[in-house]
């Protein structure tokens, strides 16, 4: 099958596996010119070895949604190219033998109904009828997907290859990648090991090899790869070719059929990683050693899942390594690091599953410069410093392996790879009893343990130990003042000639403003969804400094990058770890800045939303009058030297006002009641302004031209078909975690895409979109009434189009 | 009656063999291992004498790494009652493999001694013999199938003629061919016991053997890549090639 090297193609696939192959038909199919290059033989690396569960229920609906994509095709490529694909869609079982395993799969059955997957929950005899030959004695439930099912990895790779290839692609197999060939920054070629080929983009989709691979292009892809085992057994009585495949998360094991007996494999605790100092040269179709000793508890488990096990015979136990990242999501997109080096990589054990709709995904990036929707969860722009150093990757990604099966606890944070990055004041925080949380490799506060208290989270799916702790804190920020430690907030400077002119065009609010004026906005792409939304700070006439939340600093500077023309005279520099951040909210909190500074802070002197630059104890101070907590207060920014002495100045002039230290937790609940909508969750690449209620922030009645204009007049024109609201519920014991469905007058109308808490209104609070076929408006959400699924149950809630608290901004402009 | 079957750790027969860069042998780090196919049918087959009654005791040896106890377990897993590991490092030629087992089978005075018929790492094909020779005992090479009686074993085994019918008397070396029988698989309760199965663990410089090897390797290469191959539309065209491309007719 191989042909010879085509001396150009506008695409080179490098990888043969099921994602390359898949990016392949697609990009074929869109009719784009391709060829695909695989080292070796097409599913020899790691693809032969998976064990092929497609299950779809991802934490977010994009990915669910994209996994849903894969079903459908596998659906129809066995007709479509004639080749057997093992495609059986025999459903997906899930097990629950605790309490708060059952509340997880309720919860995951809601999140199923929100979107728009189904998912029935069922009694363990139930269960047990779909899988005759389990014991159920610790089954307290389990939950069903019928659209889910398994195929056989290799065919289904094979079948998508003949797909590409009447679609005119070119797959070459036994050509190696050598290098890029580059002109100046730009690509323009591949070196192989059978001559160069000329191309615009190059499609990493090498799998475990990708990380060693793309490094010697600076291109930093964190996965690592671990052995993952799983055994095979001879026919079994009983095993019929339509059971369901089975997760059985409490014991750790999954379960599938193949010719008549059980594939068994499971995610054991303390997983094997591989291949610490390089992957083998010329490793292909190969398997790693037999490891029973390793997986002998998880065979425990198992006999105990299935008695009869007792007597099948084991024929193998496949021990293969598979590429993992650190956060158990793959990573696909265009690379912030070099142009038009597309990733596809790091599938976590479930490339069969998302091979389909990653294919689609990466194939429409390339082609368009975008996903087709917001895929942020595996966006390659999510990571940070930690995720290029290899060790830290790999402690990282030991866990993620760990915890696959464990229960996903709310709120629950990471413990490898900890401290990596700490804020100037972090011992000081430790000593006042912080309970810290990471993001990006920052350690952050979520909340303060009073004396006595131990600083740690305890999980549960009700509420946690925190919970009144942080009701505290929240109290302080409304009634007198907290300092929270925000160092790790992104932060980035603009300047030349033409950075007005560069925000103007790629920010959706009007920032030429005079200078010292602080402006909310947006950035949006051609379709008007939000691409970030930050803070931008007037500091000069040909300076502008940029504040943006900690985990986006990749993805928004290569926004900003890669948005700004290229012959405009603009320097942008992130200036994230040289600066630190502390927010002093609360009515006090000007009291406490007076005591701190010689500096005026009236209002007529230092309105909302203007900034100064102030001395803090004789330490420069970029003072910044904003809020994301719905108080008077100040973020305050300056060089992370000063940051110890300026803490210990507002301290001591803040503690007789009754200054707290507060967290990311306080936060959290302060801006639920407040209505601020967090980029990521409540808005992001598929929400435009005017659906997120976020209108007033957007220039659109300015003659001036930015990104995404053009789509906002359209549908200023056109109507929107969702609307941004706030749900209430009555009933204090009802827990909102996000995710949960919201029925209008009894009809399934969005899910939440935040829930929490607001102490002062004493009320679970949820945000999310209402959606419908149609342009809706205002009335339409008030005239609803509106329902949430709570892990199954419905309950009554209330519907909010503005602040549940100081909606005429009265407290902010104090 | 007791038998010892002698087993093999070889790169697993799914693998696809890397020769090393610096030509000195095979790659095998990070490679799957298991047991020879045709010690399986060795192994197999003792089991099932036990089964049948007429034998009291397995017992499984293999020679090589600390890794090879896997390949001892595997064996218990089956079925076998106790391993002997002799260890050893160093690649040890069949010659030196047959005056260990010899040196073993003086010790546990088995019945009959087990073995595949030849490993399919290195194919030598030489262990049974030389070990039957060493011992001075019968042998009975490439068997397909075996009966037991008190004194004597009746072996059937292939050659080119056909298949031949010998009977042999006790103690004797047998080697298994891939026909003789069909490998069991072991459960998971077994593989779990097989951990906790007796295990003597030998170095072999304590045996006093030498096992110096006796054959240099100078180097090892990959087979030339074998050219793909054409399709022909019909016979004519098929005796066209073969007579003026290929020229063999």
């Amino acid at each position: 099958m191989s042909s010879k090297l085509p001396n150009s193609s506008k695409i080179v696939i490098i990888g043969g596996g099921i994602i390359g192959c898949s990016t392949a038909y697609h990009l074929a199919h869109m009719g784009l010119e391709v060829v695909l290059l695989e080292r070796k033989k097409l599913t020899s690396g790691t693809t032969f070895h998976a064990a092929g569960l497609v299950g779809q229920l991802r934490t977010n609906a994009n990915i669910t949604q994209l996994l849903g994509y894969s079903v459908d095709l596998y659906n129809k490529l066995e007709k479509e190219t004639g080749l057997g694909t093992g495609w059986k869609m025999n459903g997906g079982l899930r097990l629950a033998c605790n309490q708060e395993r059952w509340t997880e799969v309720q919860r995951q059955t809601t999140t199923a109904h929100s979107f728009g997957l189904e998912m029935d929950l069922l009694s363990a005899k139930e269960a047990q009828d779909l899988w005759p030959i389990m014991d159920i004695s610790d089954v307290i439930g389990a939950a069903f997907l019928p659209t889910d099912g398994q195929a056989n990895p290799s065919d289904i790779t094979q079948a998508l290859a003949k797909g590409a290839r009447s679609k005119g692609a070119i797959i070459i197999e036994e050509v190696e990648v050598l290098d890029l060939i580059k002109d100046k920054n730009k690509i323009t070629g591949l070196k192989t090991s059978q001559g160069n080929i000329s191309c615009e983009k190059v499609v990493c989709c090498a799998g475990q090899w990708t990380r060693a691979f793309s490094e010697k292009f600076g291109v930093n892809v964190p996965l690592v790869p671990f052995q993952h085992q799983y055994l095979v057994t001879e026919k079994i009585e009983g095993v019929q070719s339509n059971l369901p495949t089975l997760r059985d998360p409490d014991r750790l094991i999954y379960f599938k059929e193949e010719v008549g007996g059980l594939v068994m494999g499971g995610y054991e605790p303390n997983p094997k990683s591989w291949a610490e100092e390089g992957i083998p040269k010329d490793f292909h179709y190969t398997l790693l050693d037999s490891d029973f000793d390793h997986f002998e508890d998880l065979m425990s488990n198992a006999l105990g899942r299935v008695p009869l096990l007792e007597t099948a015979g084991v024929k193998e136990l496949i021990n293969g390594p598979e590429s993992f990242t650190p956060d158990g999501n793959f990573i696909l997109g265009e690379s912030p690091e070099q142009n038009n080096f597309f990733v596809g990589a790091g599938f976590n054990a479930y490339g069969i599953a998302a091979g389909g709709g990653a294919g689609m995904a990466l194939a429409e990036w390339v082609v368009n410069g975008e996903p087709p929707y917001d895929l942020w969860p595996v966006d390659i722009r999510r990571f940070g410093h930690p995720h290029q150093e290899t060790d830290w990757v790999r402690k990282r990604t030991y866990e993620a392996y760990a915890k696959h099966y464990t229960i996903a606890w709310p709120f629950e944070e990471n413990s490898s790879g900890r401290p990596y990055k700490k804020s100037p004041i972090y011992e000081k925080l430790k000593e006042n009893g912080a309970c810290f949380g990471e993001k990006l490799g920052w350690e952050r506060p979520n909340w303060f343990a009073p004396k006595g208290m131990e600083p740690k989270d305890q999980y549960t799916y009700g509420r946690q130990n925190w919970f009144p702790i942080v009701a505290e804190e929240h109290k302080a920020a409304r009634e007198k003042a907290v300092i929270i430690d925000q160092t790790s907030f992104a932060k980035f400077l603009i300047t030349g000639s033409d950075a007005e002119k560069a925000l103007s065009y790629i920010c959706s609010n009007d920032i030429s403003k005079p200078v010292g004026s602080l402006i909310y906005t947006q950035m949006l792409n051609e379709r008007g969804g939000i691409e970030t939304d930050l803070t931008v700070v007037r500091l000069d006439n040909d300076s502008f400094y940029l504040v943006t939340g900690t985990g986006f600093m990749t993805h928004d500077f290569d926004w900003i990058k890669s948005n700004i023309p290229s012959d405009y005279n603009v320097q942008l520099e992130n200036i994230t770890f040289s600066h630190s951040v502390f927010s002093l909210m609360g009515p006090k909190s000007r009291e406490i800045l007076q005591a701190s500074s010689e500096n005026n802070f009236d209002n007529e002197n230092f309105p909302f939303a203007t900034f100064q630059n102030i001395l803090i104890n004789n330490c420069p101070v970029k003072a910044l009058r904003i809020t994301y907590m719905g108080e008077l207060g100040w973020e305050l920014h300056f060089p992370i030297e000063h940051a110890e002495k300026i803490y210990d100045s507002l301290m001591k002039n803040g503690e007789p006002l009754g200054l707290k230290n507060a967290g990311y937790r306080a936060i959290e609940s302060c801006r639920l009641e407040k209505g601020y909508r967090a980029w990521s969750s409540d808005i992001g690449p598929d929400h435009t302004p005017l659906e997120a209620g976020l209108g007033w922030a957007v220039k659109l009645k300015k003659d001036i031209d930015f990104i995404g204009k053009q789509s906002l007049l359209d549908q200023k024109k056109n109507g929107i078909k969702k609307i941004f609201a706030t749900f209430t519920c009555d009933d204090h014991e009802v827990i909102l975690l996000g995710r949960e469905t919201i029925y209008r007058n009894g009809q399934r109308v969005g899910w939440l895409s935040s829930g929490g808490f607001g102490y002062t209104i004493n009320k679970s609070i949820g945000y999310g979109y209402i959606r419908s076929e149609t342009a809706i408006d205002k009335n339409y959400i008030l005239e609803g009434s509106y329902e949430l699924e709570v892990a199954t149950k419905k309950i009554q809630c209330n519907v909010h189009l503005n602040s549940l608290y100081d909606p005429q901004m009265l407290k902010i402009k104090a | 009656m007791k038998i010892l079957v002698a087993v093999k750790r070889v790169i697993d027969y799914n693998v696809q063999i890397r020769v090393k860069s610096d030509n000195s042998g095979v790659e095998k780090d990070n490679v799957k291992m298991s047991m020879n196919p045709p010690d399986e049918n060795a192994v197999e087959e003792a089991l099932k004498l036990k089964d049948s009654g007429k034998v009291t005791e397995v017992v499984i040896i293999s020679i090589g790494q600390e890794k090879c106890q896997d390949t001892i377990r595997t064996a218990l897993a089956m079925g076998a009652d106790r391993g002997i590991l002799v260890k050893t490092n160093d690649d040890i030629e069949p010659l030196a493999v047959a005056k260990t087992l010899k040196n073993i089978v003086e010790k546990e005075k088995p019945n009959m001694v087990l073995l595949g018929k030849q490993a399919i790492d290195d194919d030598c094909n030489q262990t049974g013999q030389m070990l039957s020779a060493l011992l001075n005992w019968p042998q009975g090479c490439f068997v397909s199938d075996l009966g037991i009686n008190d004194s004597t074993i009746t072996i059937s085994r292939e050659i080119d003629e056909g298949l031949e019918q010998l009977e042999i008397k006790l103690p004797a070396v047998v080697t298994c061919d891939l026909r003789l029988n069909e490998p069991r698989f072991a459960s998971l309760p077994n593989i779990m016991k097989a951990k906790k199965k007796p295990m003597e663990i030998i170095e072999i410089g304590s045996l006093g053997i030498d096992t110096n090897p006796k054959v240099k390797y100078l180097k090892v290469e990959e087979p030339p890549v074998r050219q793909g191959g054409v399709m022909v539309a019909d016979a004519k065209e098929l005796i066209q090639k073969l007579k003026y491309e290929a020229k063999v007719i």
